[in-house]
């Protein structure tokens, strides 16, 4: 008997203290609030900070996560070893995932356009001496597919990118280069994209440099000062998790590997025009080899400006870098060009079809 | 403010058990009755006007039971029952079929039911106390009013007159483990089960496989479950703490094998009000001892689903639920036929579940036949894949195994064999298991307060995302 009322006055005293603890916790800001949120009683302002409470929110996300592995948005996928992807891409009206298990391939008409584009501007840019090829950056989800949750298996062949290269490459549109193998083959020691972002890193960078400036000294068999792996000094920090991590209200909790590049490579070259849509760099110290080179590098944002600017600008003389598609033959031969690089991510493969 | 608001439960709960505590040791009634009326003004602090229902049920309920003894005509107590139910059935019906807008307000179909139980209780048999008090509080009754379960007034006037109500360390214990435990099955449990069913349903629209029509039956049938008997537990919790034994109700989910047992462990109270103030009425009035058994069912399912949802469409949907009430009848399936296991009891329990889950999935599809008919058509059968994938991720494996293990815990110590083996341990064992079950609820109920509370805001105005009670 004794015992039973023991066992009493503990579940009394407990439950009590939990729920008076919390009354004061949340008491206390209604007092120190204004009490009147809303229109609402004081009573029922309780209700309202407690549901609004910045710290507690925080914790049901760190828990949902850590303990769970749960992120309350559907848009996001929570993958291996804290990475993490989006199902669609808002901006672009790409369905990531989707494509990812090959539900949204182009049809032949779609090819043939796309082939049409891509030729038509490869012709006008020969047309006035330039060397011209664009270069695809493959999505996270692409390049990082061992890293993507085993329940949505592996990545189908019949993805926009995968059938778009393969029908380029019998069309023999060879202005087109897609580094997708080239950035799985090589990222088996170092990532090339931000794990909580869909974006890629400076490794990434040098990889698409890499393939690139291989493409133009093969197809034109001239000479420039490359950059090679062993040059550089990369390192990996970690930092609070980027976008998709914040939107998911997880930043502090799941951290980004973020690999960047020492400051030395900073120094060879100077920016001597920073303009909005238009950056200009020129090499410090110019060699023989890659004088007279002049580059436009036409990218899609600005994070894959940043992170690619070290490389070329270190290897051609000058580098025009300015928004994707705003440039043609009359201004790139204006700048004194001899090659034009455009950068296109996966994601806005679609919007080929709307070009001319 | 229901029972699973923040305010409630960290503020409104403990001011009440205290100003019981203080002032209700020579006024019990009167104490309990005030704590009552507060409880109504800040439920419906937001909405002035349906203050007003309560004292006006109860002035018609007074007023009509004396009518009714005095002309002692059958008829004219037949329609003064009839009346606050015809009320709040329109009501409703006029809210569901859009002719009305707005909410219906909470907390006035218990009393209307309660309402009935006076008058006939009252006017034909004289039981139970007489003065305006006794049936305010019993109207007013607010732990028992958003779900019930249904008390009838001469079972309340047992439990609340003279010396009754005590608040006790030991009443205040167990009040304190159900509320707890409902708290846990409603928020942890059934809140958590019928968000994923949403968000399940919703990814899977176009193209439900087999496998994913499954485990939304199954998600639905549990989620329903674990809210409304929640609902009751933290009921009949409350209304131990401020010192009214109320019996609770015992359900559950994984003993059931019909759909009588179903309705009879979730909405046992509807049950109950419709035997005494429907099927008995009609008894006499058709000059029977006793309705046949499918009458009987009809009647039940169909004032309980009427509770639940009062629309023409339910009225249809009622017909498959009463026909496989009738066919587990007539193979008697129920518990009071087979009180031991059978493979039969096993397999009829199974297609239970999905039977019972379909309803529900019927009802979560909005008003109408329509909404049915429309969900079908839009069946595309494309995209399987995609729409499987969209499940997975927002389905959390180890959250809903957390969940089911944290259900089915608190189901746990009411199971016949639980009950067997505690009974046959010694009492240091027992205490053991005392100590332990009163240390994991308590660190549930908190991890409830602070994980899957927040993430439920709107059930501190709506008790449940599609039963409007």
């Amino acid at each position: 008997m004794k015992r039973k009322k023991a066992v009493d006055f503990l579940t009394v005293t407990l439950f009590f203290g939990i729920v008076l603890s919390m009354a004061i916790y949340f008491g206390l800001g209604v007092i120190l609030g204004d009490g009147h949120i809303d229109g609402g009683t004081r009573f029922s302002s309780i209700n309202k900070i407690f549901y609004s409470d910045t710290a507690l929110e925080g914790f049901v996300k760190d828990c949902d996560y850590n303990l769970f592995g749960h992120i309350d948005d559907s848009d996001v996928i929570i993958g291996k070893d804290g990475w993490l992807f989006e199902v669609t891409d808002k901006e672009n009206g790409y369905e990531r995932l989707l494509d990812y298990i090959g539900g949204c391939a182009f049809d032949d008409s779609q090819l043939k356009r796309i082939s049409g584009v891509i030729s038509s501007r490869k012709a006008q840019y020969e047309a006035a001496g330039i060397e011209y090829m664009m270069i695809v950056i493959p999505d996270s989800m692409t390049v990082c597919s061992d890293k993507v949750p085993r329940y949505l298996g592996g990545q189908s062949e019949n993805t926009r990118l995968s059938v778009l290269k393969s029908y380029l490459a019998g069309e023999g549109v060879e202005a087109f280069v897609d580094p997708t193998q080239v950035m799985i083959e090589e990222s088996r020691e170092m990532s090339m994209y931000n794990n909580t972002e869909n974006s890629i890193n400076s490794y990434g960078a040098y990889c698409i440099y890499n393939v690139a400036v291989s493409k133009f000294l093969a197809d034109t068999g001239r000479e420039v000062d490359r950059i090679y792996f062993e040059d550089i000094d990369f390192f990996t920090r970690i930092t609070d998790g980027k976008s998709i991590a914040e939107r998911a209200g997880l930043a502090g909790t799941i951290k980004n590997k973020t690999v960047s590049l020492s400051d030395g490579m900073l120094e060879s070259y100077t920016v001597v025009s920073n303009e909005k849509g238009l950056v200009i760099t020129e090499k410090n110290e110019l060699t023989a080899r890659g004088r007279g080179e002049r580059v436009v590098v036409e990218c899609p944002d600005e994070w894959d400006r940043i992170q690619l600017t070290p490389f070329f600008s270190n290897t051609f003389e000058k580098v025009y870098y300015r928004n994707s598609f705003t440039t043609g033959p009359q201004s790139a031969q204006q700048y004194g060009a001899t090659f034009v690089i455009q950068l296109i991510h996966e994601s806005e493969l679609g919007m080929l079809l709307e070009k001319n | 403010m229901l029972f699973t608001a923040p305010a409630f439960a960290f503020v409104f709960l403990p001011l009440s058990i205290l100003f019981m505590v203080l002032f209700g040791k020579n006024r019990k009634s009167s104490c309990l009755l005030i704590v009552c009326i507060i409880y109504h003004v800040l439920l419906h602090a937001s909405a002035p006007v349906e203050l007003l229902w309560l004292p006006l049920l109860t002035v018609y309920t007074y007023a009509s039971e004396r009518i009714a003894k005095k002309l002692n005509k059958k008829w004219l107590t037949f329609a003064l029952c009839a009346a606050p139910v015809a009320i709040i059935v329109t009501v409703r019906s006029l809210l569901y079929l859009g002719v009305m807008n707005g909410a219906y307000p909470l907390g006035l179909t218990i009393p209307a039911l309660a309402s009935v139980s006076y008058i006939c209780d009252k006017s034909g048999k004289g039981e139970g106390l007489s003065d305006l008090m006794s049936l305010a509080l019993y109207l007013s009754f607010f732990p028992l009013m958003i779900l019930g379960p249904f008390i009838r007034y001469n079972e309340f006037c047992h439990l609340t007159e003279g010396d009754s109500i005590s608040i006790t360390l030991s009443g205040v214990s167990e009040g304190i483990g159900l509320y707890a435990t409902g708290f846990i099955k409603r928020i942890a449990v059934g809140a958590v089960l019928v968000d994923g069913y949403q968000k399940i349903f919703a990814a899977s629209w176009d193209t439900p496989s087999l496998v994913i029509i499954l485990l939304l039956l199954i998600i639905i049938y549990f989620g329903v479950f674990f809210s409304v008997s929640g609902y009751y537990d933290m009921g009949v919790g409350i209304a131990r703490m401020l010192g009214v034994s109320v019996p609770r109700v015992e359900a559950n989910p994984f003993a059931i094998a019909t759909v009588n047992e179903y309705s009879k462990g979730l909405f046992g109270s509807v049950r109950e009000w419709a035997k005494h103030y429907v099927v008995s009425p009609l008894c006499r009035i058709l000059e029977k001892k006793e309705l046949s058994g499918f009458s009987k069912t009809a009647i039940y399912c169909l004032c309980t689903f009427l509770v639940v949802r009062a629309d023409p469409f339910m009225i249809v949907l009622t017909v498959p639920l009463v026909a496989f009430a009738m066919a587990s009848a007539t193979l008697k399936l129920d518990k009071a036929y087979r009180p031991k296991h059978s493979g039969l009891r096993g397999v009829f329990g199974l297609l239970t579940v999905l039977v019972v889950g379909a309803f529900w999935v019927f009802v979560t599809m909005g008003v109408g036949n329509d909404s049915v008919l429309d969900y079908i058509g839009d069946i595309t059968a494309g995209n399987a894949e995609y729409q499987t994938d969209m499940v997975l991720i927002s389905f959390s494996g180890i959250k809903y195994l957390f969940v089911s293990l944290v259900g089915f815990c608190t189901v746990l110590p009411r199971m016949r064999f639980t009950v067997k083996l505690m009974e046959r341990l010694s009492p240091k064992w027992r205490s053991a298991v005392d100590y332990g079950s009163m240390v994991v609820m308590l660190a549930l109920f908190a991890f409830t307060l602070v994980f899957f509370l927040p993430q439920f805001e709107m059930y501190a105005e709506d008790p449940f995302a599609y039963i409007i009670i």
